[in-house]
Formats: C-alpha cells, sequence, structure tokens
C-alpha cells in the first residue's frame, strides 16, 4: 500500500484520501511527495472533461512516467503535466512554461490540451470520498477556481 | 443582413447571422431574441462558453445548412465551428453516458444551447460532447463575430475559468444590406 495524501477543498469543508502509485510512478510519486503541503486555486479543465488542475509554483519539470498512459484516465486519478516553454501558443494562463497536477473527477476524461493528447504521469488515485470530491469540482463549472489544499497523511 | 449584440457581463461584441446559408435556423433564432441567461465555459470544446437553452428560451431546430449534410454523410468529425463562430446545438439522452452533474437538471441527458467559440484553440475535436450522430444531434453554424472580437469580451469569457457563470444578453442589434 502507498503513502497517502489528503485532497481538501477547506471553503467547502470537502475532503478525500488518495493513494500514491509508488510502483507504477515512483519518481513522480515522491516528487510530489516532497512538494508537500501544496496550497493552490484548481481551475476546471476546459479541454479534457472531468477534471481540475492545480499549477505547481515555481514550475517543477518530472521526467515522464507512464506515458503509455496516454488517455487512460480513470475517475479518481491524480496526474502530473509539464508543459515546455513554447509549448502552447501564447501563454495560457499567463504562463510561457507550466507544470501542474490533475485530478479527475468522473468519466469521459482525456487529458488533452491545443496540441493534442496531453502526456501525464498518473501518480495516485483517490480511494476515499471521491463521491465528495467531485460534488465540488462540478460546481466549479459554476463558481469558478476553488482552493485546494494538498497534504500528507 | 441581420447583427446580433452579445453582451456578457457587461462587455459586448456584434454577430452576423449566417442567412444564406442557413436561412431557417437564423429567421428562428431571430424571431426569439432577445435571450439571455447564465453562461457557463466549456470543459470540453476549449476557449467556448454556452448559453443553455432552458425554459422558455428552448429553441428546438431541425438540421440545415452544410453541417447537416455532413451529418447525413456521417463525417461531421469536420466540426462545423471554429473560433468567432457561434453555433445552435442539440443532442438527445443518450449521446453521452450517464448524466452531467454539472448541468442543470433539465440539461443532465439531453442538451440544448448555444455554444460560443470565442478565443483561438476552440474548438477541440475532442469533444465527447459533440461527437456525431446524425440522428440524435443537429449542430449549426449560424452566425459569426465580426473581427476582431473585442478584448473586453474574451477577457469576460476567459475570467469564467476562474470567476465560474456570468449573464449573457443577446438581443438584435439590426439589419442592413
Amino acid at each position: 500500500m502507498g503513502r497517502k495524501i489528503k485532497v481538501s477543498f477547506p471553503e467547502e469543508r470537502v475532503s478525500g484520501l488518495a493513494e500514491l502509485a509508488e510502483e507504477d510512478a515512483p519518481k513522480t510519486s515522491q516528487a510530489i511527495w516532497n512538494l508537500l503541503p501544496l496550497k493552490a486555486n484548481a481551475l476546471h479543465d476546459i479541454w479534457s472533461g472531468h477534471v481540475v488542475f492545480l499549477f505547481l509554483e515555481p514550475t517543477r519539470i518530472i521526467e515522464y512516467e507512464n506515458v503509455s498512459r496516454i488517455l487512460d484516465v480513470c475517475p479518481g486519478d491524480l496526474y502530473y503535466y509539464y508543459r515546455a516553454p513554447h509549448f502552447f501558443r501564447g501563454a495560457p494562463y499567463g504562463k510561457v512554461e507550466a507544470s501542474e497536477i490533475g485530478i479527475v473527477y468522473d468519466r469521459d476524461t482525456q487529458p488533452w490540451g491545443p496540441r493534442g493528447a496531453k502526456g501525464v504521469n498518473i501518480f495516485g488515485t483517490v480511494t476515499e470520498n471521491l463521491e465528495g470530491i467531485a460534488r465540488v469540482c462540478e460546481r466549479m463549472i459554476w463558481d469558478g477556481a476553488k482552493a485546494v489544499l494538498l497534504e500528507r497523511t | 443582413m441581420r447583427k446580433m449584440e452579445f453582451e456578457l457581463d457587461g462587455a459586448k461584441a456584434k454577430a452576423i447571422m449566417l442567412e444564406d446559408a442557413v436561412p431557417k435556423t437564423c429567421e428562428a433564432i431571430w424571431n426569439k431574441l432577445p435571450l439571455s441567461g447564465m453562461s457557463i465555459h466549456a470543459k470540453w470544446a476549449a476557449r467556448e462558453f454556452m448559453l443553455h437553452l432552458s425554459g422558455k428560451n428552448r429553441i428546438i431546430l431541425k438540421p440545415e445548412g452544410p453541417s447537416a449534410e455532413e451529418d447525413i454523410a456521417g463525417t461531421l468529425h469536420q466540426v462545423p465551428f471554429g473560433m468567432g463562430r457561434i453555433s445552435y446545438f442539440f443532442r438527445e439522452a443518450g449521446v453521452l453516458r450517464g448524466v452531467q452533474r454539472d448541468y442543470s437538471p433539465e440539461f443532465q441527458r439531453e442538451l440544448c444551447e448555444f455554444a460560443i467559440y470565442y478565443g483561438h484553440g476552440a474548438p477541440s475535436i475532442q469533444d465527447p460532447g459533440r461527437q456525431p450522430d446524425p440522428t440524435k444531434s443537429v449542430n449549426i453554424w449560424f452566425a459569426t463575430f465580426e473581427e476582431p472580437i473585442p478584448k473586453d469580451f474574451v477577457a469576460k469569457a476567459d475570467a469564467m475559468q476562474y470567476e465560474g457563470m456570468k449573464p449573457l444578453a443577446i438581443r438584435r442589434l439590426g439589419t442592413s444590406r
């Protein structure tokens, strides 16, 4: 069993637990673990479907793991994605280069961007209260960004 | 030439109806104006926002124009929309699995909306909500924004990703030849 992290939306008083995929993605799991706790505003994705994401500030570069799982994400998956400088036109979200964590909360989701499928490292899965997290994420379509906190347990 | 004004949270943009291409659609929508409601940002199609046509705003249209022919040919991966384009879209229940819980109860299974593509990068061809199904969906490109789309209008649309839904009003602007 991998180490667990707590995923919270403090303003909504909703939280869940996620288990790190330390066997499948050991480098990413460790790198993310080392960054915790992380607090940021999560945004709803506009390309990929049912996923919200938060930027890592400053940008963190973690090498690819699990690239074979491209487009194969499931509800509850947590992933890391790195966007190289000028990979997309302009500076989406004001960032020429970016790294992010995605939280997949429902089906019909494929990590996607202006240049097609995104290569993401799946490093964990929500194992407790995905339902509650999903309800918060759905509301972001209507409410906009929400604060999210990732921390060690 | 019929023109419409889109006002998103105070920012305005003008659009020209494509009466030559889809006259019946334009007539039906023109007769329904003004329309207003809260618009929400897309989750699959990139820089697009939507006005769901709920309640008294609901419009049911038959396929018309080039997209309808492509529908029939089953080749609608050449999606008839892009930056600056405004489409009417309807899909029956069952095109997407399950329910869209992030939409209002009326549209958790079927959907009736205007799809408004405001920025470069739109649309994503990987939009499962609008995959081609000529028997269960209608997709009609019926208007185009005048170029350039005002920056404050684009900024308001982008801001929906951070701030959430915003009020949208669509009204007649007049006709000219």
